[in-house]
């Protein structure tokens, strides 16, 4: 009897042990209040600030440990950078505008014009990228909503008429204008630039809602939420693509049809399963092995990113009110998490280049720009969960 | 998944009556003594119970998000479903004695890790009231199956304890996958 106990109980004890290091270990969400999240994002983005050239490119990447930084450089993210600061302005942190329309500058020298329509085009590379422009137009749009200022009306319009060139009868997205052939290269789909197509066209109807935006928005909007996985191929469906999470709180008061819904509770339910597993992901060899290395700011932000897009929704539509305070809860999860993980000036202090360090994430001691564009945006955007949520009784 | 149903099945799945009184009917006990049976059920009832009223506390002590739980929940029970499907009833020696009604009867048989996992996972997905009711109605219906079915249809109920593994393996999976499709 006492061996059947004895037995009974080291197999309970093992099988819980076991469970314990893997799926149920502890899920660890930082305490942040709302100050601290706003001087998170505010050292993220005065990060942006500090590596932005005069010609108003940023540092593309940063090696902490060898104090060197990167050759490389991608035009993508430069247009992504700069759309992240007019976010932060459109927030409320208008300090921000001229570090912004720096970034914006460089984009305006770099544009190619064809037919009715300009693009941004990689001045070393010649080549027209959609998520380039599509990030730059997004960009304008947060500039417009911050401002109010008309002055790129007609730069957004030949922007947007250039997205609309690369779209494709099913909706999706073409990802290269090739400049030789003078026409969009029909092979290439991306599984970024759809998303950020959708969300710079659908933020154009809110500007112009006589323009007609909405119509190439829709198209784009069905093939996201109906064929783009399986289309293009990606496992584990919904792809967590924060652009569509945007778009669709963008177009929350259209209002959104049923598969668009359902689509957004899919990506909603990826975005809080994600920042669930990383909140176990705490570092060290150990706990690396069992959940892997800890994401960085780039996911996880992104993961923010789309939480509160899909808060924002939530609270525009009925059919999602339900999940309003869940999403609210792992949203600042990963807001809390982001900003556990930004390097602090104390620690920025040890480094060589204490500028590039602090308000950075850094992982294998580099840090790349698009690592503080997204922290930024998904610390901003929590801001607005969190203050509203301190403040509900 | 939400309410009375699936928490009924879950629980019930995992209590697993069947499998209970195959291992009764193995350890070659014709029947268990009417005191040992109902101390069994009240050990067992009343941790359960216990476990219900505790799970928030427990949660939070473990750190644990109940979509999260809901996964670890799922694991436990594929595993004692796919341990009653694979391998059968259970094998403990069950004799006199009131110790024995408290182990193994009430723990690991009626209470097994299967169980505690499924109140836990219920109470704190669909509420207290929710779970009690479903305890107490697959409490009711396992003591009338070990009453009803002692030392009977040896072969029918060890089969009924593999079906009953089976569909303990095919609701863990469904928790599972709503643990992960969960915010």
């Amino acid at each position: 009897m006492i061996t059947a106990a004895g037995l009974t109980l080291a197999v309970c004890a093992v099988g819980i042990a076991l469970l314990r290091v893997t799926v149920a270990s502890p899920e660890r969400c930082p305490e942040i209040t709302p100050d601290a999240l706003e001087a998170s994002a505010i050292a993220s983005a005065v990060w942006i600030e500090v590596a932005q050239y005069p010609d108003g490119r940023y540092v593309y990447e940063f090696d902490r440990k060898t104090d060197g930084l990167s050759d490389d450089y991608n035009v993508v993210r430069h247009a992504g950078v700069t759309m992240s600061l007019y976010q932060a302005v459109a927030l409320g942190d208008q300090e921000r505008l001229q570090a912004a329309d720096l970034g914006m500058a460089w984009m305006r020298e770099n544009l190619i014009e064809h037919a009715d329509w300009v693009a941004l085009r990689n001045p070393d590379t010649g080549l027209v990228k959609l998520g380039a422009s599509s990030l730059m137009l997004a960009g304008l749009n947060q500039r417009r909503f911050a401002t109010d200022d008309p002055i790129f009306d007609d730069l957004m319009q030949q922007l947007a008429r250039f997205l609309v060139v690369m779209q494709l009868p099913d909706g999706a997205m073409l990802n290269y204008w090739n400049p030789r052939t003078g026409s969009p290269d029909p092979t290439v789909r991306s599984r970024y630039a759809t998303g950020e197509a959708l969300w710079a066209l659908a933020q154009m109807h809110r500007h112009f809602p006589n323009d007609g935006w909405d119509e190439p928005s829709w198209r784009i909007a069905d093939y996201l939420s109906l064929y783009r996985d399986e289309a293009e191929g990606l496992n584990f469906p919904p792809w967590p693509d924060q652009w569509a999470a945007y778009s669709l709180a963008e177009m929350g008061d259209w209002p959104l049809k049923d598969h668009h819904i359902e689509y957004a509770r899919a990506l909603a339910q990826r975005f809080g399963f994600l920042v669930r597993v990383e909140s176990q992901r705490t570092g060290g060899a150990f706990n690396e092995a069992l959940h892997g290395v800890p994401t960085r700011a780039a996911g996880l932000g992104t993961w923010v990113e789309g939480l509160t897009s899909m808060w924002r929704l939530s609270r525009t539509d009925q059919r999602l009110s339900s999940l309003e305070s869940k999403i609210a809860e792992r949203a600042i999860c990963g807001a809390g998490i982001l900003a556990s993980r930004q390097v602090t000036v104390g620690e920025g202090a040890f480094w060589s280049s204490p500028a590039l360090v602090e308000g950075a994430w850094f992982r294998d001691d580099i840090t790349r720009m698009d690592d503080q564009q997204h922290a930024l945006s998904g610390l901003a955007l929590t801001q607005v969960i969190l203050k509203l949520w301190e403040g509900t009784p | 998944m939400s309410g009375i149903d699936i928490t009924l099945l879950l629980i019930f799945a995992s209590v697993n009556p069947f499998a209970v009184l195959a291992t009764v009917n193995k350890s070659g006990c014709s029947s268990l003594q009417p005191k040992n049976a109902a101390l069994a059920f009240i050990a067992a009832g009343a941790l359960l119970l216990a476990t219900t009223f505790a799970t928030d506390g427990f949660l939070d002590a473990l750190q644990l998000q109940p979509e999260t739980f809901r996964i670890s929940a799922g694991i436990v029970m594929a595993v004692t479903g796919g341990a009653f499907m694979f391998f059968g009833p259970f094998s403990y020696p069950i004799g006199e004695g009131w110790w024995r009604a408290l182990f193994p009867i009430g723990f690991p048989l009626l209470a097994s890790p299967a169980v505690f996992t499924a109140v836990l996972t219920r109470s704190a997905d669909a509420g207290e009231g929710q779970t009690i009711l479903a305890l107490v109605i697959v409490v009711a219906v396992a003591a009338f199956v070990l009453s009803a079915l002692a030392g009977r249809f040896v072969y029918i109920v060890s089969a009924l304890a593999r079906l009953m593994g089976a569909l303990l393996v095919f609701l863990a999976v469904g928790l599972i996958t709503d643990g992960i499709h969960a915010i």
